[in-house]
Order: C-alpha cells, then sequence, then structure tokens
C-alpha cells in the first residue's frame, strides 16, 4: 500500500494518503504535506510538541497538516521524525504529537511551492476494506 | 444533479433558490455563452449556490465572468450580508490572500523611451523586488513596528520613506483599513509577517511595465494622466503568508461558531459567524491588519520600483513622473452601505477575487476621479493585455459596486505543466517584444497565457454589462514574476 501520492487538482494540488488506521494516515498525510514543500528533510536536532482538538477527524486533520506549514513558515521548521496519538470520541477528537526534527529556512532554502494551506475542500476520510483513504487539496 | 442555469440577459445567468433547500437567495452568474463551457465541469457554479446559504445574505449571491473554482466561495464570488439581521462573515469570503490586490503606476514615459533598455529594466526590477517561493523582505519589523504596521497600512510604509503621502490618496481606503486590532494577530501570524514585508510572492503575483495600446475613453483617460504609448508599472501582490495564517487560525475559530450559532453551510471552508459577534469582530480586526499589511507590502514594492527605474534612466522619478494611478484590493470583506429593496442598509460585503468598482460622486474615491468613478484595474496574463476601468453607478445598485478582478484560471497548473512547452512559451513571449524573469521556469510554464481565459471576454462583459467602463488596455513589456 502506498502512504500518499501527490494529484494535481484544477488551480492547486492534493494528496492522497492511505493508512491502516488514523494514527497511520495522519502520519502518511505529513509525510505528504512535507513532500510537498521540500525534496530533503533536515535531521532531527530538535523536538516541537503538537496539540490540537476538533469536533470531527476531517477537521483535525486540516488542523493538523496546517500546523505543520505553519511551523515551517513561522519556527523554519520541519519533522523528520513523528510520534503521534489520536484520540477519538463522539463529540471531539485529540491529536497529541512529537514532532523530531530541525531547521529549515523556507526563505533561503530550496522550497518546491508556496503552499498557502491544507483546505476542507470536499474532504473526507473514507474506509475501505482494509485501510483508510482520504483525499486533501492544498491552496498553493 | 445539474445546475439549473436561467439566461437573463446576454450577459446574465441566473441559479434559482429552488436549486437546493437553503439556499436564502439566487445565485446571479455574469457569464456569456461563449465562456460557459469552461464552468461546466467546475465546482463553481456550486460554490455560488453554498454562498446562498449564509445567513444574513441578501439580494444576490453573485459570481463576476473571471469565476472559477475556489475554496468555499468560488473566485469571483462577491456576497453582501445585513448586519443588523445577523448577517455573517466568511474568511472563506475573503481567502487565504487578504488584500490580494493589485496598483496600477502611470510614467511620463513613452515606448520609445525604453527602447534598448527593456532588459536593464527587467532585471533591475528582478534583483530589487524580493519575489519567489518563500521571499524574504529586506524591511526589517520589531513587534512594535508589526502592531503599526498592521494599523497603518500604506501609511507606515510611507512614514518609514517607502513613498509619500500623495500615494495614499489614491489607495482604496488610503492604504489602511480602520479597525485593525493587533491584539487578534497570532504570535505565528507576526512570526510569519515579520520575514516577508516588502515581497512580491510567488504563483499568480507579478509586477509588469506595460505600454499603453488602446485608449476607450478619452475623457477618463485625460482625468487618469493615461495616453497611447505610455509606460505604465503594474504590481499585484497581497499579504503573503501573514494573511495565510490569519485565514487558517480563523476558519478554524469559526467552525465552531456553526455549532454555537446554529449555522449550516454545505461546505466546511464556509465556516463563518455573525459580524457583531465576538468573533466576528475578532475576524475583522485580524483581516483588516492583514489588509493593511498588503497595503504597506505593495506602497514598499511601489518604491523598490521607483528606485529600479530611477537606476536605469538615471533621473528621478518625480521627473519620470512615476505617480500612482490607484491600487485597488480584490480579496477582502468590508463594511458598506447599499441600498436594498429601497432602504439604505449596512452591509458586509464579501469580495473574493473582486474588485470594488464605485461609481462617479461616490465619496469614497479620491476627488480627482468624483467626475469618472473608480479607477478598477484588471491585470490579465503575461502574454495578452491587462485593463484600466472605471467603476459605474450601475455597478453600485446591481452588484454592491463590484466588478471582475482578472482573466481567471481555465487550465490547472498541471494541466499547463503537461501542456505547455517552457522554450517554445519563452519563444512566443520573445516574439511579442515580452521579456519575463522568474525564480523557477516551473512558475513561468504555470502562469502561461494559454493557461487563462482571454482577459478581452472577461473585460468586455463588465464593460457591456455596466459593471464598469473600459477606459483603456495595456500589453504587457516586462514581467517579473515570483
Amino acid at each position: 500500500m502506498h502512504k500518499f501520492e501527490i494529484i494535481e487538482h484544477a488551480a492547486d494540488v492534493g494528496l492522497r494518503v492511505y493508512g491502516k488506521d488514523y494514527k497511520e494516515l495522519f502520519l502518511n498525510a505529513a509525510w505528504g504535506a512535507c513532500a510537498l514543500l521540500v525534496d530533503d528533510l533536515p535531521s532531527e536536532r530538535d523536538t516541537r510538541p503538537v496539540e490540537l482538538t476538533a469536533s470531527t477527524i476531517e477537521d483535525l486533520l486540516v488542523d493538523w497538516l496546517n500546523e505543520l506549514v505553519s511551523l515551517f513558515y513561522a519556527e523554519k521548521f520541519l519533522p523528520k521524525d513523528i510520534e503521534i496519538q489520536i484520540h477519538q470520541e463522539e463529540s471531539s477528537c485529540e491529536l497529541v504529537a512529537e514532532l523530531i526534527g530541525g531547521q529549515y529556512d523556507p526563505y533561503t532554502q530550496k522550497v518546491n511551492m508556496e503552499v498557502k494551506a491544507a483546505t476542507h475542500h470536499k474532504l473526507h476520510i473514507e474506509q475501505k476494506e482494509e485501510y483508510l483513504e482520504t483525499q486533501i487539496i492544498f491552496d498553493v | 444533479m445539474s445546475i439549473p442555469l436561467e439566461k437573463l440577459t446576454e450577459y446574465k445567468y441566473r441559479i434559482p433558490k429552488s436549486y437546493k433547500a437553503g439556499m436564502r437567495v439566487d445565485g446571479i452568474v455574469y457569464i456569456d455563452e461563449k465562456m460557459l463551457p469552461s464552468l461546466v465541469d467546475d465546482n463553481a457554479l456550486d460554490q455560488v449556490a453554498h454562498v446562498a446559504f449564509l445567513p444574513g445574505i441578501v439580494k444576490y449571491s453573485l459570481a463576476m465572468p473571471d469565476i472559477h473554482w475556489g475554496y468555499g466561495f468560488c473566485i469571483g464570488g462577491v456576497a453582501a450580508t445585513d448586519i443588523a439581521q445577523g448577517g455573517v462573515i466568511s474568511p472563506g469570503g475573503v481567502g487565504f490572500d487578504i488584500n490580494c490586490g493589485v496598483r496600477l503606476l502611470r510614467t511620463d514615459l513613452d515606448v520609445s523611451d525604453l527602447s534598448g533598455k527593456i532588459e536593464k529594466i527587467v532585471n533591475n526590477l528582478y534583483h530589487h523586488v524580493p519575489s519567489g517561493v518563500g521571499s524574504k523582505g529586506e524591511v526589517k519589523v520589531s513587534r512594535q513596528e508589526q502592531k503599526r504596521l498592521m494599523i497603518n497600512g500604506a501609511q507606515w510604509a510611507v512614514s518609514r520613506g517607502f513613498g509619500t503621502p500623495d500615494d495614499l490618496e489614491y489607495c482604496e481606503e488610503n492604504g489602511a483599513m480602520e479597525g485593525a486590532d493587533p491584539d487578534t494577530v497570532s504570535d505565528r501570524a507576526y512570526e510569519r509577517g515579520k520575514q516577508q514585508a516588502g515581497t512580491l510572492g510567488s504563483g499568480n503575483h507579478f509586477l509588469e511595465v506595460q505600454r499603453v495600446e488602446e485608449i476607450f475613453d478619452i475623457d477618463a483617460a485625460g482625468v487618469l494622466g493615461v495616453w497611447p504609448g505610455q509606460i505604465m508599472v503594474m504590481v499585484h501582490t497581497g499579504s503573503r503568508g501573514f494573511g495565510y495564517q490569519i485565514c487558517d487560525e480563523y476558519v478554524r475559530l469559526m467552525r465552531n461558531c456553526l455549532t454555537k450559532y446554529k449555522i449550516e453551510v454545505p461546505d466546511r471552508q464556509l465556516a463563518c459567524a455573525p459580524v457583531n459577534s465576538p468573533e466576528g469582530k475578532q475576524y475583522l480586526g485580524a483581516m483588516r491588519a492583514a489588509a493593511n499589511y498588503a497595503w504597506a507590502n505593495r506602497q514598499v514594492i511601489t518604491h523598490l520600483v521607483r528606485e529600479s527605474f530611477e537606476k536605469v534612466f538615471s533621473k528621478s522619478w518625480q521627473t519620470m513622473g512615476m505617480d500612482l494611478v490607484y491600487d485597488v484590493a480584490h480579496n477582502v470583506a468590508k463594511i458598506e452601505t447599499h441600498t436594498v429593496d429601497g432602504e439604505k442598509k449596512k452591509l458586509c460585503v464579501h469580495r473574493k477575487g473582486a474588485t470594488r468598482s464605485f461609481g462617479p460622486n461616490n465619496s469614497d474615491i479620491p476627488s480627482k476621479y468624483q467626475g469618472i468613478g473608480q479607477p478598477v484595474i484588471i491585470p490579465g496574463d503575461m502574454g495578452r493585455a491587462s485593463y484600466l476601468l472605471v467603476g459605474t453607478a450601475h455597478a453600485e445598485e446591481e452588484t454592491f459596486g463590484t466588478t471582475c478582478h482578472g482573466a481567471g484560471r481555465l487550465k490547472s497548473r498541471h494541466e499547463a505543466l503537461k501542456t505547455i512547452r517552457f522554450d517554445q512559451l519563452m519563444k512566443e513571449l520573445k516574439e511579442k517584444g515580452i521579456e519575463v524573469r522568474a525564480t523557477g521556469k516551473k512558475t513561468i510554464v504555470e502562469e502561461a497565457p494559454q493557461a487563462y481565459k482571454d482577459v478581452n471576454d472577461v473585460v468586455d462583459i463588465v464593460h457591456r454589462a455596466g459593471l464598469s467602463k473600459r477606459v483603456c488596455r495595456m500589453k504587457p513589456l516586462c514581467v517579473v514574476k515570483g
């Protein structure tokens, strides 16, 4: 099974992401987002904790990817390794992660494209027979 | 279900509110038969219908002829909500690039003055104005300084020596919206903003040196100081990462407002809150801060453009008459008073990929333009043309004083990359006498003329529909892309 594929979408770009469970899906989506931004990830020197809550799992996925985009542009940080936990309850979902990575300066180093943000456009996490699949469109 | 599109006039189609349960008003799309096929496989018309769900929306959910698919609102989407009736504000009605906009500088230079200098000009602009993905500005701003920038917009830039007070008179909102609230802006946004003040960015943002090719309205052109063969400079950019961060954070906040205020919208990207709610006010404060950041940005770039010309021509920019014609925002929400059913109402007008187009005698436009209407600047693609128009009283009556914002994308970036060859494109542009500089080949191909609708067709519709009036057409001579 692929982890993710980059797909072209109308004016923008997207990711088709797969995972056996939410944890793997979120992890693969993160690697997909990093692949949109840069070719080579920095080595692990530093960590960043991330805690997010949202009312739906799809909202949580958008917030998670936007957190990575935002950390990249605001703190010049990209992860090389991620430890992640997802907790889903009836009316809320929670993500707790630790990003292990390093500095990558988007203002001086090579960046593949300027990603504005991940969007909610037609975002739906689908349960296939043996895995989860979703498609996320980014505004670029 | 296919979308019912009823032809009202040659340039105006209606999506009846019966199309989807939940639509509060009809959708109105300004388009002609020639352009209709480009919308068939697009979600844009559905997005016009979805915007009609917004609480408090009045008259219609509108789309301009440069309509194409966006997030939440389509690009070219316009909606006004009645604040007194619980009308909402939606970050999706403004977009990620808050106050993306265009400004036009005139010059006293004639096309003959540029003979043998075009390459020098484009190289100077390319090296002097920071551009490209994640480009970093030379303007250093402390946190305190950033707060002043957010409140004072282009005025801040002028106070730092980037331009003159005269420039401010010729900016929409005089280059600074009142009510920007730096306290509603997160540390992340501050951090992203700090890096990018005075940068052009990438994607469809650009700097262009153009020549006036044809005048359509001699009287208006006279007032605007425009003549055939004249050299003009166009700047297209917005609030960069600062605006993207604010939009993302407020979409997040307003998703929760959907439950809190019992609002039903068919797309999460249309998350919204009543304008008068704490969340609505907070977003307005942050959005205005980003709008002002964008005006400061375009003002700094104006200064860098003038410096580049000074270097090439060894004359001061004042001697070359490089004054600002006007600066318009085309991604913004504003509180304006318009007449609805014969009654004046305070509305929150969302323009996403749409330009304000106020007519003559409107107190919100500079005194110099009172007789002709507000200048409307419509950039086309890098190979065809751009337009200068003026606003109309008819637009004020029919579209909350709004017209189109550009050509509108026709081909996806991917399709452009698949079907257009870089070498061939550069050859074609060179043959047309257009010099292009960009940080990457990819951007040039993605932004190729073939990827866009023909701006002539788009402008033809708004002109004939009376939403703005053509003054002149300009052809590109050199282009700097991010």
